[in-house]
């Protein structure tokens, strides 16, 4: 559990809890109060379904309760609007709903309105999920307040495709209202309804007064300015004009822990910063080019250099914390740049391999870059750096295939089936080469056949073995998140999928 | 005057296919330059089928031609389109963000006119002087200085450590004018040093030629005093060009504003620009680029049209 020197972690059960928290006083929560919050990055859209970005949640969450939650520090499912659920047979899922639960606008949260939500993702041209909810064939409604979902194969991933997008309920009322324009009148169930939103600028939510769990929320609104450099968003913070800023790089999180009345925290998240392999592509193609990338990286290194040692060392593409991490994995590829040559000596490349390697052009992008070019000569590896803007870059490394490797990074899905198949499988957009690897689709699809997580466990262990031991990318560091607050904020709860939410939140005084 | 304004109408007209080029241009290039934002549209979970299948609502599909002419004709009709990415029409999006741009642009052109005038010309009635000395050095400091580092100075001082001024955001003046007035001040500031240096300097120089004039030394042996010799007549002289200073200011420091917009999280036309380019948004950047090519024909329209008005020999070479 090495998030970082600093942080002070705790037990197991507390692993997200060990965020470290300074000068924050336990206090009784009391309602009142708007909660101001610099956000990085507009929001995409307020349609759960046509938005497109990792950021977005942050803005999503207080609007839309999702049929199923997830667990904040372990990320395993648990009720919501659906009180519980039950996979009758493998291929039908049957969720029981929260009674007497209503939109903003009135509109009853029923049955009819889930099957009119899950009928929506699947079927709106503008559905950026369809691919999340494929596995869905029909569902039924069993009076108020139970659905039934029918399945065109076993898909136990689907309780926490239900915690993300696809589970956020929209008001069927309000989506036949607006149609495409639903996108900037968003109408939910959540603790918060939708106030304003001015592009580049803020967005504003008020308390929900007929939200279904009593007593909350405690806050009477929440403000998101939305401040896209984050250097500027922390100074918001410190002259009291924001009272919250997350996502801070390890660089702000040193300059929040010295000003005056700042609480910091950091905390794990399944974020993983990673190289991204093309193994369909020329000496890619071959796994011992592949598994001497890896030998080559010091991750330690690459930690206290690019991170100033707050992140975790990334072995595989779960971290510690999650339910289905694999200790036995975690040892594939220490630092061996001995290794790293030798394996090139044997795939024929005693002299070293030269190599294109994609990067962003932001600061902190172009630094990782630089520590990865340096650590890999000594493993007989030289890197031809190419830069530009993320759209560009992303563009061209998955749609134009170009480039052997992409330095990027993984942002995780609730449930990890849908990173692997979305990075590995043969059809996965992030698998640019389009290679299949024996017996991967085989493995990845036995992950979604059993609900018991100890069976999930173990089909996922499979999964990444084959990741791991066929180095199919090199995972490098999970990305901690580091927040910064005032002390009048109270309660907050990191979440190990790394998407800030605010349900518990508080202010004092 | 009649013919100035006739002259400025057909100005005005020739101008505008060349605000229309620029569209054309900026359409190109952003064409030429790696990347799709029907991959940005797809979202985290793309697929290639997905991509496709944007590409296809949105018209990304069809040929350039097609898509330029598409969005010329909708110019035409009065619409400039809806953003890709935020959805937003392009001219509510631009009617929005530009007032709050133009307000610390404005801001800082008159406090480079407040302080850069008379800077300079203290400075050229004291030629060789210590003053002229402290000015030269403080309008060679003032040219060099970047003004985002400038900005972050001024946030460390009037922000964090006084808390006289807010760091960050914008207002709209019809929303609060002495909350606009406020968040705009320090922006405002780190923008106009650059500004304020150039007017000193350009004042300085032109003023000092025309104090040396003959003209100027019969005015003295008429005995007027030296104030009235420098504004009534040296400031006169130097008019025009303190006009074309202003219009050349008014495009550099609107420019400018993306870099400081982003230092102060001010949601301005600048920095809607910037992330318009980043990801491709080619409604939202030719409507800004539409719009800013503009404004800067425009207002060098009518700074020549002053500049004709208030000099006889521009108003001799205006019309038939």
């Amino acid at each position: 559990m090495s998030v970082g020197r600093r942080v002070v972690l705790g037990g197991a059960a507390a692993a997200l809890a060990s965020a470290r928290l300074r000068r924050a006083k336990a206090e009784a929560p009391k309602q009142g109060g708007v909660l101001r919050v610099s956000a990085y990055g507009d929001i995409t859209s307020f349609d759960p379904a046509t938005g497109r970005s990792g950021e977005d949640h942050v803005q999503l969450y207080p609007l839309y309760d999702t049929l199923i939650d997830y667990d904040f520090p372990t990320l395993t499912a648990r009720p919501r609007l659906a009180t519980a659920w039950n996979f009758v047979d493998p291929k039908t899922l049957v969720l029981d709903l929260r009674p007497a639960v209503l939109f903003h606008d009135g509109t009853a949260c029923d049955a009819a309105a889930v099957k009119y939500n899950l009928d929506r993702v699947r079927s709106y041209p503008r559905s950026n999920i369809k691919a999340d909810v494929d596995a869905i064939d029909t569902v039924e409604t069993r009076g108020a307040q139970q659905v039934v979902l029918h399945l065109k194969r076993p898909d136990t991933a689907l309780p926490l495709v239900l915690s993300d997008r696809a589970g956020m309920m929209v008001s069927p009322t309000a989506f036949e209202k607006y149609g495409e324009a639903f996108d900037r009148n968003p109408v939910g169930a959540g603790a918060m309804r939708f106030v304003e939103w001015r592009d580049k600028d803020r967005t504003v939510y008020a308390r929900n007064d007929k939200y279904w769990q009593p007593g909350r929320p405690y806050l009477d609104g929440i403000r998101f300015a939305l401040i896209s450099d984050l250097q500027t968003g922390l100074r918001s913070v410190m002259t009291g004009e924001n009272d919250f800023i997350y996502a801070l790089t390890p660089q702000q999180m040193m300059l929040a822990r010295r000003a005056r009345d700042l609480v910091t925290s950091a905390s794990p998240t399944l974020f993983c910063q990673l190289l991204f392999f093309n193994y369909g592509r020329g000496l890619m193609a071959d796994a011992r080019v592949r598994q001497a990338i890896n030998y080559a990286i010091d991750r330690k290194a690459f930690d206290q250099a690019s991170a100033l040692d707050l992140y975790q060392v990334a072995e595989m593409l779960l971290p510690k914390e999650h339910w289905a991490y694999d200790a036995a994995l975690a040892v594939r590829y220490p630092h061996d740049p001995v290794r790293a040559r030798a394996l090139l000596a044997e795939a024929g490349h005693r002299d070293g391999i030269t190599l294109d390697l994609m990067a962003y052009n932001d600061q902190a992008s172009q630094q990782r870059a630089e520590i990865l070019i340096e650590q890999m000569k000594a493993g007989g590896i030289t890197l031809r750096m190419k830069s530009g803007a993320l759209p560009e870059i992303t563009g061209q490394f998955f749609s134009g295939k170009i480039g052997d490797m992409l330095l990027a990074a993984w942002t995780g899905r609730p449930d990890p089936s849908l990173s692997y198949a979305l990075m590995f499988g043969k059809n996965g957009y992030f698998n640019p080469g389009g290679a299949e690897m024996p017996g991967l689709e085989d493995a990845l699809a036995a992950t979604r056949v059993s609900e018991a997580l100890d069976v999930r466990k173990a089909a996922f262990a499979t999964v990444q073995k084959i990741v791991i031991d066929d180095a199919l990318c090199a995972p490098l560091l999970f990305q901690a998140q580091l927040v910064a607050h005032n002390a009048k904020v109270q309660g907050w709860q990191p979440t190990l999928l790394g998407k800030p939410r605010f349900d518990d939140v508080f202010l004092s005084g | 005057m009649g013919g100035a304004w006739r002259e400025f109408g057909q100005r005005a007209a020739a101008m505008l296919p060349a605000a229309l080029l620029a569209t054309l241009l900026v359409f190109a290039l952003l064409h030429l330059v790696p990347g799709d934002p029907a991959v940005t549209l797809a979202g985290e979970n793309a697929s290639a089928a997905r991509i496709s299948e944007i590409r296809h609502l949105t018209g990304l599909d069809r040929p350039l031609a097609v898509q330029y002419l598409v969005w010329l004709n909708g110019v035409l009709h009065g619409d400039l389109s809806r953003s890709l990415l935020s959805g937003m029409p392009v001219a509510q999006a631009i009617a929005e963000k530009l007032p709050l741009s133009l307000f610390i642009v404005v801001l800082a052109m008159a406090f480079a006119l407040v302080l850069g005038v008379p800077l300079g010309i203290l400075a050229a009635t004291h030629p060789g002087s210590i003053i002229d000395g402290v000015v030269s050095g403080l309008a060679a400091l003032g040219v060099a200085l970047p003004n985002f580092w400038l900005a972050m100075i001024l946030v460390a001082l009037f922000a964090i450590d006084l808390h006289w001024l807010p760091a960050t955001g914008a207002v709209s003046l019809r929303d609060n004018p002495t909350q606009a007035l406020r968040h705009a001040i320090l922006p405002a500031m780190a923008l106009a040093a650059g500004g304020m240096a150039e007017v000193a300097r350009q004042v300085r120089g032109a003023l000092t030629v025309v104090l040396r004039a003959p003209f100027v030394r019969t005015l003295h042996a008429k005995g007027l005093p030296g104030a009235a010799i420098v504004w009534r007549h040296g400031m006169r002289n130097i008019a025009a060009l303190l006009l074309t200073l202003l219009a050349l200011l008014f495009n550099r420091t609107l420019g400018a504003t993306v870099v400081i917009e982003t230092v102060f999280a001010i949601p301005g036309i600048g920095s809607t620009m910037v992330e318009a380019a980043v990801g491709k948004d080619f409604p939202m950047v030719q409507g800004v680029v539409l719009v800013m090519a503009l404004l800067v024909i425009v207002s060098n329209l009518l700074v020549d049209l002053v500049i004709s008005w208030i000099d006889p020999r521009g108003r001799r070479s205006v019309g038939p």
